[in-house]
């Protein structure tokens, strides 16, 4: 099999080169049918609790997850002719759009009040010239209607806030979308800040893909420019590059494929997640190509022959970059099983480029070798690098040391471990969004200035036209609007109590909920009739049977969502007969939650699965389970290492950093696989070598250094005001670091270490052999 | 020569006849329907929400004057029944709305702003349960056209802009042997089709009368379908009949 694949290069590297370039082709024509989608419920599993409550809730009352904006002019107050015209004119384009089911300003309020007898059900703004005088009315009204008034203006009262509901069948990338194109197209005089989570899940992933294709560029760049200074061979350069180029390609078109053979599957979608796969899978085929470019140099330095130096070079590296490739497939794979549908696709597109990455690596590389005219004297294949130099230093004297060195590797791990024990797991969606962000801004706005930018939904059952149950509903808004992060609740019931108090002549002493049911059905009633349908029918079933309530809030992290939510259970079991009401809070916010701690879950379970998978792999490739446990240690100490730092220096765990950590495993595995393979082929040459590992060290070190320093263009993704960025940036910069710590300290001491055993054990295998 | 001068005369007095057609004459083609001067009736209402949703709503309605008087009883469901609403429209002032509450032993007057507010959360408006006044908007005829094998007019109904209207405009499909509108659409103030209506009649003694109207709302997405049974006709209600006293006493 190596002799034959060697031979492809060797003696038919024109018809290689062109057959890896169609088959990249043909699967890169795949790549127009990859569907970007950036709709963030589309990851969200479907059979989460705290979804299926939500969903339910949206089939019933529509969605609860509202986008807000407020609106001001800079005047002390809002309530001038200028600011409502044009909350009159935002607010009927709003209706107008298909994505919006509903508006709720102060343009499209209705005003019930008892008038000289009379009942009056009008709009809170007049049709018409606006005057100073219905200014005033306005001012009057909700004055003496805090609901509507908290609602509808800021607590300062410079700021008109408008409350947009989506239409349920509408992504809310798309809703945002069309929302803001219709209020920045009136915005000129005016200031606007925007907030909500339908707002902030559909503007996030846009910026996202917008700042990453930015940053990408810039990290590529970088990455083009280090490894060129070390390399010191442009050709080598573009040959590293053209596979990490057809890799991706092959990457993206069998993803695209995959969508279009799977008929639209949500597997197969380019999601938010999926993001991190060209940097996951650049790293990894970079890692290949290095490996083989500074093998070949160092062996044209020794050999001085191209076709020996590439027979060399492939003969001693195919084992180590296939086993490298099949173990990061095989840890790829277990996210066919997470519970977030674009995950398997992400997983298997991954794979696919692995392996193909792996083929042109040991097939395309090595032709491009062979036909290229190097010329002699050529300062990579005549000097080592400073790079080289220096890692050769380290490596000697690291490996002097190998019992303090391996010590000290060891209590770094186990330090790390107690970090573990500090990590804070916290999914605040604005904790994504550094300060000075636009969005984060904005939210921060809404939070100070108005109800803030967030809200639950609160789903009711029982017989709604009971008092009871209505007093129950009435005392959970006041035990839930104790919480500081709470602005506002609103439900039936605050209909109710309005509708009595105008039934009783406008009397304040009868905004209370009545004593009997009768009463309560007459209000329904007289609201059905006299107000818009579509208001009750988003608060009441048709039945009279579930109800909708809403709480409004500020920025709120997880673990205080968390605490309210057990507060609230706790409260309505012992305050709420569930005999006869039946209350349970959700709304985006909860199952996000909900969603990152499963996320969260999965990507420990997978990133276990792997570990254990590669250590069974390395067991079976290297004949002896010692080679599995020396495998793992390196990733396993940089998985821990990357946990422990986190705890250290108190940075949230999230769904995005649980996903992102499998770029550790990739890397990791791969410096662990070239390792052990190089000081097995050592040590079958010359068992008893002094040097064995120092060798090895060196032989290994450098291309590990140059893929470690290669990898530094990732460090623009920290300049990103949005966090998940920094995460891909930092995690990519760390999975490097402790990783090449991992196999260059702990990994070369241990072996160093135990080398008689080890040595014993090929010998035992050679002669088995 | 002659013959041609015969030709074009018969053109003449034909283009004549058809501009003779025009929607004027079509609106008031419909306006001289004959209507009985009182009914009653039992309609049932299912509302459907633009989510799927229904509901169910049975009513007693005694109207006069082509609906300028009416009283309705809430009959089902449970919740609502013993309920009672009046209105009697002005001319030359506002309509009275009267709405009882049994419960509260109330009669509360509403007075509502606008034409287009629901009728009893209906997609129906209280504009479209009012027959529009002849002279208060102007007409086009837009052609012909066969509606379920029925030959009818389509009229267009603008309203003058000293009109309160919810509407900007009107099509009505208005079948040419019996001047009755089949199906109208209504477009919103921003020139948006904004409902549908279809009218299923059937006759009554000698009148020919809705037995069942279905409205839709096509922004929303809901609909209304008001079933009418038990039709009675010139039973001589009087004033007497529309009065706030009656909101209390039994349905007749």
């Amino acid at each position: 099999m190596k002799r034959f694949i060697l031979n492809q290069s060797l003696s038919h590297p024109v018809r290689s080169v062109i057959l890896s370039v169609v088959l990249t082709l043909l699967m890169g024509l795949g790549i127009p049918y990859v569907s970007i989608d950036d709709d963030l419920m589309r990851l969200i599993p479907d059979n989460i609790e705290s979804r299926v409550l939500w969903e339910h809730i949206e089939e019933e009352f529509g969605s609860t997850d509202f986008m807000y904006a407020a609106l001001g002019s800079g005047a002390s107050s809002a309530l001038t002719p200028e600011t409502v015209e044009k909350l009159r004119v935002i607010s009927g384009e709003l209706e107008d759009l298909p994505e919006v089911e509903e508006v709720i300003s102060m343009a499209t309020m209705k005003k019930i009040v008892s008038e000289d007898g009379f009942m009056v059900v009008s709009d809170l703004v007049p049709d018409g010239a606006l005057s100073e005088q219905d200014m005033a009315e306005i001012g009057d009204y909700l004055r003496s209607n805090e609901l509507s008034s908290r609602r509808s203006l800021s607590r300062d009262g410079r700021y008109i806030n408008i409350m947009v509901r989506p239409a349920t069948s509408v992504s809310q990338s798309r809703f945002a979308t069309a929302v803001l194109e219709v209020i920045e197209a009136h915005r000129d005089g005016f200031e606007v800040h925007y907030g909500g989570m339908a707002y902030i899940t559909g503007e996030v992933p846009k910026l996202m893909l917008k700042d990453v294709s930015i940053l990408m560029r810039a990290a590529i760049l970088i990455m083009i420019v280090l490894l060129y200074a070390n390399l010191r061979s442009f050709p080598g350069l573009m040959m590293i590059l053209i596979t990490i180029v057809l890799s991706a390609a092959s990457m993206m078109g069998f993803l695209g494929w995959m969508y279009r053979f799977s008929g639209g599957s949500d597997e197969f979608v380019f999601s938010l997640l999926n993001s991190s796969m060209p940097i996951i899978i650049l790293t990894i085929t970079n890692s290949y190509g290095v490996h083989v470019l500074t093998h070949f140099f160092r062996n044209m330095r020794k050999l001085k022959d191209r076709h020996r130096a590439v027979e060399e070079t492939i003969g001693n590296l195919i084992l180590p970059i296939f086993m490298a490739a099949i173990t990061t497939v095989i840890a790829f794979m277990t996210l066919i099983f997470a519970p977030i549908k674009p995950m398997m696709g992400y997983g298997l597109a991954i794979s696919v480029a692995v392996l193909w990455g792996l083929m042109l690596s040991i097939v395309l590389i090595p032709s491009l070798i062979i036909l290229f005219p190097w010329k002699e004297g050529n300062r990579a294949m005549t000097r080592a690098s400073l790079l080289e130099k220096v890692i050769n230093a380290f490596s000697s004297h690291v490996l002097a040391h190998p019992a303090k060195y391996f010590s000290f590797g060891l209590m770094v791990v186990a330090l790390s471990v107690y970090g573990i024990t500090l990590i804070n797991v916290e999914v605040n969606i604005m904790d994504f969004l550094k300060p000075g962000n636009s969005i984060r801004e904005s939210m921060d706005f809404l939070d100070e200035h108005m109800t803030g930018s967030m809200n639950m939904a609160m789903k009711i059952e029982g017989d709604m036209l009971d008092p009871a149950l209505l007093k129950e509903v009435e005392a959970l808004q006041e035990f839930i609007a104790q919480n500081p992060e709470v602005t506002l609740t609103a439900s039936i019931v605050d209909v109710v109590k309005q509708m009595h108090r105008v039934v009783m002549d406008d009397d304040p002493a009868y905004e209370s909920i009545p004593d009997e049911a009768d009463k309560v059905a007459n209000l329904f009633t007289l609201y059905s009739m006299s107000g818009d349908p579509d208001d009750f029918s988003a608060l009441l079933d048709y039945d009279y049977q579930n109800a909708l309530g809403m709480v409004q809030l500020t920025t709120i992290s997880t673990k205080k969502i968390i605490r309210m939510l057990e507060d609230i259970e706790t409260y309505l079991a012992e305050h709420v007969d569930a005999e006869r009401t039946q209350i349970r809070l959700t709304g985006l916010m909860v199952f996000l939650k909900d969603f990152a701690a499963l996320v969260i879950r999965s990507s420990m379970i997978s990133i276990i699965a792997s570990v254990f998978l590669i250590f069974v792999v390395a067991w079976i490739f290297f004949r002896h389970y010692s080679w599995g446990l020396v495998a793992i240690l390196p990733l396993t100490a940089a998985v821990l290492l990357n946990f422990g730092l986190m705890g250290y220096f108190g940075v949230n765990m999230n769904h995005v950093i649980s996903l992102l950590t499998s770029i550790i495993i990739g890397v990791g595995v791969d410096f662990a696989v070239h390792y052990i393979a190089r000081f097995r082929l050592f040590a079958a040459q010359d068992p008893d070598d002094p040097e064995l590992s120092l060798k090895t060290a060196r032989d290994v070190g450098y291309p590990i250094a140059l893929d470690v320093v290669s990898n530094l263009g990732f460090a623009a993704l920290l300049f990103s005001l949005l966090r998940p960025l920094n995460y891909m940036g930092g995690l990519s910069l760390f999975a490097m670091f402790s990783s090449s710590f991992g196999t260059l300290i702990l990994l070369a001491t241990a072996i160093e270490l135990w080398k008689k055993p080890l040595l014993r054990i090929i010998e035992k295998e050679r002669k088995s052999i | 020569m002659r013959k041609v001068l015969y030709t074009a005369a018969v053109l003449v007095f034909s283009m004549g006849f058809v501009h003779a057609q025009s929607g004027r004459d079509i609106a008031e083609k419909m306006d001289s329907v004959d209507r009985p001067a009182d009914m009653a009736s039992n309609s049932t209402l299912v509302l459907t929400n633009a989510r799927g949703k229904t509901q169910e709503k049975t009513i007693r309605s005694l109207s006069a004057e082509d609906n300028s008087r009416q009283i309705i009883w809430f009959l089902a469901p449970a919740r609502d029944k013993g309920v009672a609403f009046l209105k009697i429209e002005h001319s030359d002032a506002e309509d009275d709305m009267l709405l009882w509450l049994p419960a509260f032993k109330k009669v509360r007057r509403i007075k509502s702003s606008q034409k287009g507010e629901s009728f009893m959360g209906s997609d129906m408006s209280y504009e479209d349960m009012t027959s529009r006044e002849l002279s208060e908007y102007s007409y086009e005829l837009l052609g012909e056209e066969t509606l379920d094998g029925r030959l009818c007019w389509l009229l267009l109904s603008i309203p003058d802009e000293a009109v309160e209207s919810s509407y900007s405009r009107i099509v009505s499909w208005v079948e040419k042997s019996s001047a009755l509108p089949l199906k109208e659409e209504f477009y919103d103030r921003a020139g948006t089709l904004f409902k549908r209506k279809t009218i299923v009649y059937k006759r009554v003694e000698s009148y020919v009368l809705p037995s069942e109207i279905f409205m839709e709302d096509l922004q929303n997405g809901s609909s209304t379908r008001l079933s009418i049974t038990e039709q009675e006709v010139d039973k001589g209600y009087g004033e007497d009949v529309f009065q706030e006293k009656n909101l209390s006493r039994r349905p007749m």
